[in-house]
């Protein structure tokens, strides 16, 4: 045990002494300080001013260009339909596409009896205002139905006029919000075990190509020198986030009601997570996650002999780890289908599943606990092969060894 | 303190590298293990190491197994390597507190053994700054920062220049008057027959020789006498030599070799008659000596006939 925690020093001490550490830290650190302040930053720029200090998302800039060919159509009338947009009227209809084309206005529109015709430049390639504009050419038709029919215009105005009120309760957790905190942890969880997972198996492999892994096997056992090797990488990614993250957070944190007015999305996201356990289960899943990687990278790497072997040890779990991470994408939009059920305890596959499971939807604590425990069984499990892996090391030179040949080793030492 | 090696073997497939090897080393004596590329050495050390198993056969020190022990012995393999970036100092505390050691204990022991080996400037550095044979040096100081009774030491002149091999020579000859154990493989027998006193002599896995140099040395023929002239030239003394009666009837023929004369007696009793012969015919001679033979002589005698495994497209890990 005394040489577990030797090994977990040498390792940690080590990486956070580094350049690259401090350097990234320092960075990470400055860059989300800057972003969770941004809501005092642009109030101090602001201050006195009575203007909004927020985007206006009306579009105020926006140009809009039409051609009427029914001749109902003036520009009062367009713009009481659309008061964003400054519309204006022009004579010849090749001029909407050649407007469009050298920029001098956003949208077109072509007004035809039966129907309109919407023009969006190349760029706007998810026609986000197209359904928006489908529901002005209708009440437009609908008004100009009602004035032919008799109907007063006086009347028309007042009723098209009328603006409900609609408010939207959310029942349960807010899908909205948790799909994003989902996606934003499994994005980040999956980074970070492929980012610490690849330090460790460079680690693993410096010993094994500059030779110091038969002085270090005859010095203590592998248990101590892959464990104290892993957990200590662990801590590093845990120190390097923490440091980064904990500060920002913070701030975020005592400005919450200034996050819910500058970005009210934002703010809701960040009260959830405070709120809930959310961050403790990312963090248990982020551990466990990072372990089971972590073991096999090392595993894998022990067989490598050569750096440039490297690369090929560290294609098995980089696959691995994909897949699940875009099993948990699945899971974000179905938490509770039969895969992402079944693989909520499937090695490997389990932290990020569960994860995105139990944030999205409301998981029993004793499905999360049994999932977090075959984890922990299998990163067990994965520590002590990789241990034996690591100590045959020292037999495998040349070319990368089978399975067959690493198990035989394996019986043998 | 005894290690004794008994009737190991050791295959790696289907290549059979150890067959039945046996020898013994003891404290305070200076053992070298000799033998060809890829007879044997580095795999006999690594079984003594437990860096693998033997499929049969023991080695043990004064009877426990040595994969018990190994904290006790400092070990400087053939395959030499740190980490060659991290600093020197932190790397030497780190094996010693591996070892056993305590963090302060490793620190303090790490610089004396830098300045023994007169290595202390690269303490604050990190490996990959130092040269090969610096390395080395390094690698010999983590060997012995636990102050251990049995020292084993894979290889290590190889990669030395003349003044850190003398460097290291002073070393084990410390270690071995302070009563150590030492075994060390060498192919290089200029060194070996400087310090060692015992020997074993491995070819294809098994030991064809092994025991005190001077006693396997007085087994050979002592019939070959050596004079030097007083003078540069061995021609001369090799014409007075053949004027002198009883020399030629003692000797079978008188040659000269390189800065001397080669007698060799046709009885080896007759060395005593041979110098009187000599001192009584005013012989202009500086040394006088019987010829013994090398342990170059006696390594190539045992094991320089047949190629070696490698020759033949083998390879031993």
């Amino acid at each position: 045990m005394r040489n577990f925690f030797n090994v977990l020093k040498f390792e940690y001490t080590g990486m956070v002494r580094g350049k690259g550490f401090l350097i990234t830290v320092a960075l990470f650190m400055s860059l989300l300080l800057v972003v969770a302040s941004l809501p005092m930053i642009l109030g101090f720029f602001n201050r006195g001013g009575d203007e909004e200090i927020y985007y206006d998302a009306t579009g105020e800039q926006a140009v809009g260009v039409f051609y009427d060919t029914t001749g109902w159509y003036t520009p009062e009338i367009i713009a009481s339909f659309s008061p964003h947009f400054d519309w204006t009227p022009i004579d010849r209809p090749d001029a909407i596409e050649r407007g469009l084309e050298t920029g001098d206005f956003a949208i077109g529109l072509r007004l035809a009896a039966d129907g309109i015709t919407v023009y969006i430049p190349g760029s706007d390639w998810m026609g986000a205002g197209n359904f928006m504009f489908y529901e002005m050419a209708r009440a437009m038709a609908q008004a100009q139905a009602l004035e032919q029919a008799g109907v007063d215009a006086a009347v028309i105005e007042t009723a098209l006029a009328t603006d409900p009120t609609m408010d939207v309760v959310v029942v349960g957790r807010d899908g909205g919000q948790s799909y994003f905190v989902a996606m934003a942890f499994t994005i980040l969880l999956m980074l970070m075990v492929s980012m610490y997972g690849a330090i460790v198996s460079h680690s693993v492999s410096t010993e094994k190509t500059s030779k110091a892994i038969e002085l270090l096997t005859i010095s203590t056992s592998s248990n101590s020198l892959i464990f104290g090797k892993v957990i200590g990488v662990g801590l590093v990614a845990l120190t390097q986030f923490g440091i980064a993250l904990i500060p920002g957070v913070l701030v975020m944190y005592f400005n919450l009601e200034r996050w819910h007015e500058f970005a009210p999305m934002v703010g809701g996201i960040m009260e959830m997570i405070f709120a809930s356990n959310i961050l403790g289960m990312a963090f248990l899943f982020f551990l466990l996650a990072f372990f089971t990687y972590a073991f096999l990278f090392a595993a894998l790497s022990s067989t490598v002999s050569r750096a440039e072997d490297l690369s090929s040890s560290q294609s098995i779990p980089t696959v691995l780890l994909m897949a699940a991470y875009f099993v948990s994408f699945s899971a974000l939009f179905a938490p509770d289908a039969f895969h992402a059920q079944v693989l909520s305890y499937v090695p490997f596959f389990s932290p990020l599943v569960m994860m995105a499971r139990a944030t999205m939807t409301e998981v029993p604590v004793l499905e999360i606990a049994l999932s977090a425990g075959v984890s922990l069984l299998y990163v067990l499990l994965l520590g002590f092969l990789s241990a034996k892996i690591f100590r045959i090391g020292i037999m495998l030179t040349g070319n990368r060894p089978n399975l067959r040949q690493i198990f035989k080793l394996m019986r043998q030492a | 303190m005894q290690l004794r090696v008994e009737k190991l073997n050791k295959s790696f497939g289907a290549k059979h590298v150890l067959r039945d090897l046996s020898f013994t080393a003891q404290s305070g004596v200076a053992m070298g293990l000799l033998g060809r590329n890829g007879s044997g050495k580095t795999t006999t050390i690594r079984t003594i190491m437990g860096i693998f198993p033997a499929d049969s056969g023991r080695s043990t020190i004064d009877g426990a197994a040595t994969q018990t022990l190994r904290k006790r012995i400092g070990y400087l393999p053939e395959e030499r390597g740190l980490y060659p970036k991290r600093i020197i100092g932190e790397q030497m505390a780190y094996i010693g507190t591996l070892r056993g050691l305590s963090s302060k204990v490793a620190k303090e022991r790490a610089k004396k053994l830098l300045v023994r080996l007169e290595a202390e400037e690269y303490y604050n550095q990190k490996l990959d700054t130092l040269s090969k044979g610096n390395q080395q040096k390094i690698q010999l100081a983590i060997a012995l920062i636990t102050n251990p009774d049995i020292i084993i030491l894979d290889e290590p002149f190889s990669g030395l220049d003349p003044v850190n091999s003398q460097i290291l020579k002073r070393v084990v000859e410390e270690l071995v008057a302070d009563g150590k154990l030492v075994l060390f493989s060498s192919h290089e027998m200029g060194y070996v027959e400087e310090f060692c006193d015992d020997i074993c002599i491995i070819d294809k896995g098994q030991s064809v020789l092994a025991g005190r140099i001077r006693e396997i040395k007085a087994r050979y023929p002592r019939h070959q006498i050596f004079v030097t002239p007083e003078g540069p030239d061995a021609e001369e003394l090799r014409r007075q030599l053949m004027q002198l009666d009883t020399v030629v009837r003692l000797t079978t023929g008188i040659e000269v070799q390189g800065r001397g004369c080669l007698l060799t007696l046709q009885n080896e009793a007759d060395k005593g008659a041979l110098f009187s012969a000599l001192i009584e015919g005013r012989v202009a001679m500086d040394a006088i000596g019987v010829v013994e033979p090398s342990l170059e002589d006696i390594f190539v005698e045992k094991v320089g006939r047949e190629k070696a495994p490698e020759e033949n497209g083998g390879d031993v890990a």
